[in-house]
């Protein structure tokens, strides 16, 4: 029998949460399977934690930060030539390696505060969220259009920017959590989350385009393009509205009021499989305070060039250019207004399952789906998770996401008597590899568990604990 | 139970290690030792655009007001035109002053010198002034301005007083009449009687001479007592000053006006060559008279000049006598016109065959040739005759080998150091054509010297292709051609000598030289659109 003191255990702990700083991180797959942490509650709300009380304080509380580009890697852009370890700039390379709409995401939750306890087999919750999301879409043919020119393939073609657009969302949530055994295989649970809106990014419309025509080259430009913003004017060159915007009063001002809803069930096959679905941020937030709203009308204009009868006419070079910036100005118009609007929240879908493989081995898989900005984006890990008594937990996973199949993950759950840890790294990859590597989540956080595990396991047991963590 | 634990923690820890082996053997490239790329794009843009219809194209050679449209047809004919002559009033007959004096003495009265004269004596006279017109024979004048100066002056001793009557002048119906005292008072009395003229109708033909105007005289001795010498005199002189008629009545002498002079013809400026045929060119003589004089107008020479070749082409077979027409009352016009075409000449269509540049013309205008004294000749002071030529071509017809060259300046821009990046320009003009004309042609980059550089083609190109004609010669589709100037690294580089470019243009009719007749119509139009597609390698 091991046994580890309760020193040991907290040295472990604080000892990773040294360590760990140097991982980066991916969307919560590792974290999903991690046994143990009560930030998984978060994902799944069927997920509680493995005690009767948990808080999380400021500071120390989860955070989780994530980035991933699905378009191309640095070592797409970069090679090293035949003749030295120089390296060339290709970017013809790159390009190829992008699809036809690429992203670049980004996003930060901060765990504020949050507390969770037991009672009987209902669980409460409740947490405040920092929430920060970042979204650029950018088409293949942007790049192509600027790399290569509309003399190649894209001649006879529309250069397809269609979706180019820049979202930001940044709220804070308050979200009160409940979840319930019932019978002995099925849990389920849910959050209601109000939400108050700091500030917004919206590309609503983004349709644009150019045809390149193959013989007479002529440009047909085509599209339209709407972009909402809220409190986003505060950061231009207007001093006054610089000054008046203080995202404090955002907080709990509630002016831009939205709401979410996550739920969640696991069921249990005769202890031995588990499948559990969840469904997290389903909802919405009413954009009204300090709107910018800019919208263009639909646009359908062909230049071909400067037209010559003006100059057999008298005019001298002014006049022409002048002419065709007054077309241009007339071809395209631009809209302005203050209406308040809504955004949906960005949805995500996880599926997951685990198979007992002995008592301390899980074999585990998930399905991540997400919704953003009316894009839907898929991800599939498989991995393993182990579980060494109350202490210690970790996962490792392989997947794929963002256009990548190098993403493997890592996770770690430790506690050390009240304090929990956990750190969730979901492409370790990123460390070896960061130009190679399109996708990177991390997640971190201290928690304070109160209340002592099911007594039937004994101390040092390896034994999962099915009840505690509603698996 | 403790193997099953060592064994997890075994595994731990060797994934632990393993981790921190790749952690720390990591595969990052160097991004400071990025030493080269190009950026190579390639782009496709258009340039410049426009439609040209007839007037659009007339209007760059300055010929816009030369074009007439026929409105049924629609056909399209240019006019040069010019004023060949205009005849004035002065061209015939000007008024000088005339002045003439006349002398009466003691015995003009009948009397004898008295060393005392109380009585009354009376003389009267019969004169006529005569007006000289450089052998034009006058017979009437209306006066529109003129003023008649009489200085009577006298040395006797006594008063005299003078009756002028101009029987043949009347202004408004009156006979123009004049008396004047002189009261002597001591010395030689003298007294000055002006008379306008305006508005006086004079008769010089009523004494059966022209030219000569009657005065009646009377003049009255008066006695005052003073002596009679018997030397007195009594001295009237006339002036006739600031003569203008408003109209002249009389005969003038026969006498030819030669003038010669020419009309330019725009539409073959620049070309220096070619055959034209034109179906059915005129030229036209539009003349208006209002002088009452019998004139002929004769035509010494007509033709065509090509400046560039200095050939000169008569025209032949044509009637070389035109009789200007007469008015038969003062006041009035009388006009005429006379054309001149490929029936009433043997090679008119020929003339304009040759691209000239210039129509000449050497006239006669032979007035009163027949020297005949009936009806009287009348004059107005507004009276002209104009003599208007128009040489019409009517744009239908054939044409071929007809070229155009123009060279023009060249100079590459200040940011040409730039070029060294260009792969290659390419140039692409469409050219969708309206017209029944196919032109081909090359553009040559010439140095300092005007030696070629190198050609925009490998041969003259066709770059302008006839649109598809009916059977009368008319345009019934557009017809589109494609020309594509590719300049390589190459050439790009030697841009930086030339200096010029050169247009060497060959131009024809749709089966001009097969004489197919082809027709203009205002509704033709010509589209052009000029685009460029361009390859740079720039080094990032």
């Amino acid at each position: 029998m091991i046994t580890t003191n309760y020193s040991t255990k907290l040295i472990a702990v604080l000892a990773f949460v040294l360590f760990s700083q140097s991982f980066l991180a991916q969307r919560n797959f590792s974290l999903y399977h991690l046994e143990g942490s009560p930030q998984r509650h978060y994902i799944n709300p069927a997920f509680r934690a493995g005690s009767n009380v948990n808080v999380s304080f400021p500071v120390f509380g989860m955070h989780s930060i994530g980035l991933s580009h699905s378009g191309f890697t640095i070592n797409d852009l970069f090679h090293e030539r035949a003749q030295d370890d120089s390296l060339e700039v290709r970017p013809e390379e790159a390009i190829r390696k992008m699809a036809r709409l690429n992203h670049i995401n980004f996003d930060v939750k901060n765990e504020l505060f949050g507390f969770g306890f037991r009672v009987d087999d209902n669980y409460f919750s409740f947490s405040v969220m920092n929430r920060f999301q970042f979204n650029f879409l950018y088409p293949k043919d942007l790049f192509k259009f600027v790399v290569e020119g509309n003399g190649r393939d894209l001649l006879g073609e529309r250069a397809d920017f269609d979706e180019l657009g820049l979202n930001m969302n940044s709220y804070i949530e308050y979200a009160v959590g409940y979840n319930r055994k019932l019978f002995d295989d099925l849990m389920i649970g849910a959050r209601v989350k109000l939400i108050s809106g700091i500030a917004n990014i919206n590309t609503s419309r983004s349709r644009i385009g150019i045809y390149t025509d193959p013989e007479t080259f002529d440009l047909t430009l085509d599209g339209t393009m709407r972009i909402n913003t809220t409190n986003v004017a505060a950061f231009g060159e207007d001093e006054d509205l610089s000054n008046e915007f203080n995202p404090l009063d955002y907080i709990t001002g509630f002016s831009n009021f939205g709401i979410g809803v996550d739920a969640g069930a696991s069921y249990e096959f005769e202890d031995k499989l588990t499948l559990s679905a969840s469904v997290t941020d389903l909802g919405f937030i009413n954009w009204q305070s300090n709107n910018q709203n800019y919208e263009t009308n639909d646009i359908s204009y062909t230049f071909r060039g400067v037209e010559m009868n003006g100059f057999f006419d008298g005019d001298d070079d002014n006049d022409a250019f002048d002419n065709l910036l007054d077309t241009l100005g007339n071809v395209f118009n631009q809209y302005e207004n203050t209406d308040s609007y809504s955004t949906s929240l960005y949805t995500r879908f996880f599926i997951g399952g685990s198979y007992k493989l002995n008592e301390q081995l899980r074999a585990t898989a998930m399905l991540y789906n997400e919704i953003v900005n009316r894009r839907y984006r898929a991800g599939l890990n498989v991995g393993v998770n182990a579980k060494l008594g109350e202490w210690l937990s970790a996962s490792l996973q392989y997947g794929y996401f963002g256009r990548s199949w190098s993403n493997v993950g890592f996770g770690l759950h430790l506690r050390g008597g009240p304090i929990q840890y956990f750190v969730a790294v979901d492409n370790v990859l990123i460390a070896t590899n960061p130009f190679g590597q399109k996708n990177a989540h991390f997640s971190t956080g201290i928690s304070f568990m109160i209340g002592k595990p099911d007594k039937e396991k004994e101390a040092g047991n390896l034994k999962l604990d099915d009840t505690e963590e509603g698996l | 139970m403790i193997q099953k634990n060592s064994s997890f923690i075994r595994t731990l820890i060797f994934t632990s290690i393993l981790l921190s082996i790749t952690f720390f053997s990591c595969n990052k490239k160097d991004l400071s030792k990025i030493a080269s790329g190009t950026w190579n794009p390639n782009f496709a843009i258009p340039l410049a655009y426009g439609e040209f219809g007839v007037y659009d194209i007339l209007a760059v050679t300055d010929s816009l007001d030369e074009l007439a449209i026929d409105s049924e047809s629609g056909l399209i004919s240019l006019f040069y035109t010019g004023e060949l002559y205009d005849l004035l009033p002065n061209n015939f007959i000007s008024l000088d002053p005339v002045s003439e004096s006349f002398n009466f003495s003691l015995l003009d009265f009948g009397e004898t010198p008295s060393p005392s004269f109380n009585q009354t004596a009376n003389a009267s006279f019969n004169e006529t002034i005569e007006f000289e017109l450089e052998g034009q024979e006058l017979h009437e004048i209306l006066f529109h301005s003129g003023t008649l100066s009489i200085n009577v002056t006298s040395d006797f001793q006594h008063d005299i007083i003078i009756n002028l009557t101009f029987p043949e002048m009347t202004q408004n119906g009156v006979v123009v009449s004049e008396t004047s005292t002189l009261t002597y008072s001591g010395g030689t009395t003298t007294e000055n009687i002006t008379i306008d003229l305006q508005n006086t109708l004079s008769d010089f033909n009523a004494t059966g001479t022209p030219n000569l105007l009657p005065i009646d005289i009377s003049v009255t001795l008066e006695g005052t007592g003073n002596p009679i010498v018997g030397t007195e005199t009594i001295n009237l002189d006339f002036q006739f000053t600031n003569l203008d008629y408003e109209h002249f009545r009389g005969l003038i002498n026969p006498e030819t006006i030669n003038f010669t002079d020419s009309i330019a013809i725009r539409l073959f400026t620049n070309i220096t060559d070619g055959t034209f045929s034109f179906t059915n060119p005129r030229i036209t003589f539009d003349i208006t008279n209002s002088f009452g004089i019998p004139i002929q107008l004769d035509f010494n020479e007509l033709k065509t000049i090509n400046e560039s070749s200095g050939q000169e082409y008569p025209l032949a077979g044509f009637n070389d006598q035109l009789t200007i027409p007469l008015p038969t009352t003062m006041g009035q016009e009388a006009s005429k016109t006379f054309e001149l075409n490929k029936d009433n000449t043997t090679n008119m269509d020929q003339i304009v065959s040759s691209t000239p540049n210039y129509f000449f013309y050497d006239l006669d205008l032979n007035v009163n040739p027949s020297g005949a004294m009936a009806p009287l000749h009348f004059i107005t002071r507004n009276s002209s005759l104009k003599l208007n030529a128009e040489v019409e071509l009517p744009l239908e017809g054939f044409a071929y080998g007809f070229e155009f060259r123009d060279t023009l300046d060249f100079e590459v821009g200040e940011d040409f150091e730039d070029a060294e990046a260009i792969n290659f320009v390419m140039l692409r003009l469409i050219i969708e054509n309206g017209f029944p004309v196919d032109i081909d042609a090359q553009i040559n980059f010439m140095d300092e010297h005007h030696n070629i550089v190198f050609s925009a083609f490998t041969d003259i190109e066709d770059i302008v292709q006839s649109g598809a004609i009916n059977e009368q010669g008319r345009v019934i589709n557009a017809t589109r051609k494609i020309s594509d100037i590719t300049l390589e690294k190459d050439d790009i580089e030697l841009l930086s000598h030339v200096k010029y470019f050169e247009i060497h243009a060959l131009g024809q009719t749709k089966d001009g030289p097969s004489e197919t007749t082809v027709r203009i119509h205002d509704d033709y139009t010509i589209k052009t659109q000029l685009s460029m597609q361009i390859e740079a390698s720039q080094s990032l």
